[in-house]
């Protein structure tokens, strides 16, 4: 185990890395933030992060110092082995919190957001044959939903 | 479990999850299948669901609760390894990802340091971390647009640039075929990015420009080449699909590498 003190700012894990150690956060506040640097959740003192180590896990986000921090780095099967029992429920629950938090934040998902987007172009009067070609300028994954959801609104 | 059986109701808290064997299952919008967790998170959070859980086809399986997760190696693995790869984005990358409908800014890490420290108290930090993390809503405008537009003229960019973008985003999204739109979707994406710099703030005005307004080549334009410049500056592969969409749309024009670097 190894303990380090990093400035506000330092990013410790990056995306599409397979982290090295799993951190426990000692001293401090860190941030998990997307590619679009959107602060998704909140890693508290005392818990740990970048557990996709343990699986060979490529982390999609980055995980970034909010102020000065003090972390702890452990070797992936070590840190694993030392869990006791009593805390392995612990565990899941800070990961299923931070789920929770980073889906609330993607919380629009496709459909939804293209059957918002339908209805509206159709409330401002917009024809069908308008629509399709605006869905001509679509992104792929929005076309796709298009495609989707388009036969509920007749279009 | 037979094909069409409710297995949970909504609103219920889960008294224990469940690994599928056989068969698929629906929670809301979420399809699961063998070898995935069902309402593991909701039993671990004690939060009630938000839809039923149905049977699609016929199907069995396994009921979980703490004493499995405590008492046996294998199966707390696979537990703790199925919520890793939801958090690492393995499987958050199978659901749609771009939030346009609500907007959410970017955040600065020195500001956040700031915040930190003027205040005080574990738990004052914790609960401004987490407002932050809570999604922020634009202004609700009169119901007419001319109304409305008096309201958005009156907040001024020296006052408060942040209530001025704002303002003139709301007045987009409630009326968007109205000509003042246009000026001010161009408008919010010219202060996000030259005057605020705030990269995302302009990623999601450019994305409604070409959402909403995709046969306006002036307003495309902009979007497409300031939607290519910001990838770049993001280092994200996406600014290659932005500079194709711009070639095919202006055949006759040209853009140079300075222009998006």
């Amino acid at each position: 185990m190894k303990s380090l003190e990093l400035p506000s700012g330092s990013i410790v894990l990056a995306p599409d890395q397979v982290p090295d150690s799993v951190y426990v956060l000692r001293r401090g506040y860190l941030g998990i933030f997307d590619r679009l640097e959107r602060l998704m959740t909140v890693v508290y003192k005392e818990e740990p992060f970048g557990l996709e180590a343990i699986f060979d896990l490529k982390t999609f986000m980055y995980a970034k110092a909010l102020i000065q921090i003090e972390v702890e780095m452990y070797d992936p099967d070590e840190f694993l082995q030392s869990l006791r029992s009593s805390s392995r429920v612990d565990l899941l629950r800070i990961l299923s919190r931070r789920i929770q938090h980073v889906k609330r934040r993607y919380h629009l998902k496709a459909d939804e957001r293209m059957r918002d987007l339908i209805k509206d172009f159709k409330d401002n009067g917009l024809s069908n044959n308008e629509i399709r070609s605006m869905a001509l300028n679509f992104s792929v994954s929005d076309a796709l939903a298009f495609e989707r959801v388009k036969g509920e609104f007749g279009v | 479990m037979i094909s069409g059986q409710t297995l949970l109701k909504r609103g219920e808290v889960p008294r224990s999850f469940f690994l599928i064997k056989e068969g698929t299952f629906r929670l809301g919008s979420e399809l699961f299948k063998p070898g995935s967790f069902m309402v593991a998170i909701e039993y671990l959070l004690e939060e009630s669901l938000e839809s039923d859980v149905v049977a699609e086809t016929d199907g069995i399986v396994v009921k979980y609760d703490k004493s499995d997760i405590t008492s046996n190696d294998e199966e707390y693995r696979s537990i703790l390894r199925y919520l890793v790869e939801l958090l690492s984005g393995s499987l958050m990358k199978q659901v749609e990802i771009e939030v346009i409908g609500d907007f959410e800014r970017s955040v600065d890490v020195a500001k956040i340091a700031e915040m930190i420290d003027e205040t005080e108290g574990e738990e004052e930090i914790l609960s401004a971390l987490e407002e932050m993390l809570s999604i922020q809503k634009l202004p609700d405008l009169p119901d007419t647009p001319k109304k409305a537009k008096a309201v958005v003229e009156m907040v001024s960019k020296e006052e408060d640039i942040i209530r001025y973008v704002l303002h003139r985003l709301a007045f987009v999204k409630k009326f968007p075929s109205m000509k003042e739109s246009r000026e001010y979707i161009l408008d919010v994406i010219r202060t996000y990015m030259d005057e605020m710099e705030d990269r995302y703030g302009a990623m999601y005005a450019i994305k409604i420009v070409l959402l909403m307004y995709p046969n306006d080549d002036e307003l495309v334009r902009e979007a497409l080449r300031r939607g290519a410049k910001i990838s770049r500056m993001n280092k994200d592969p996406e600014w290659f699909e932005y500079l194709i969409r711009f070639l095919v749309r202006f055949p006759e024009e040209e853009v140079s590498m300075d222009e998006i670097s």
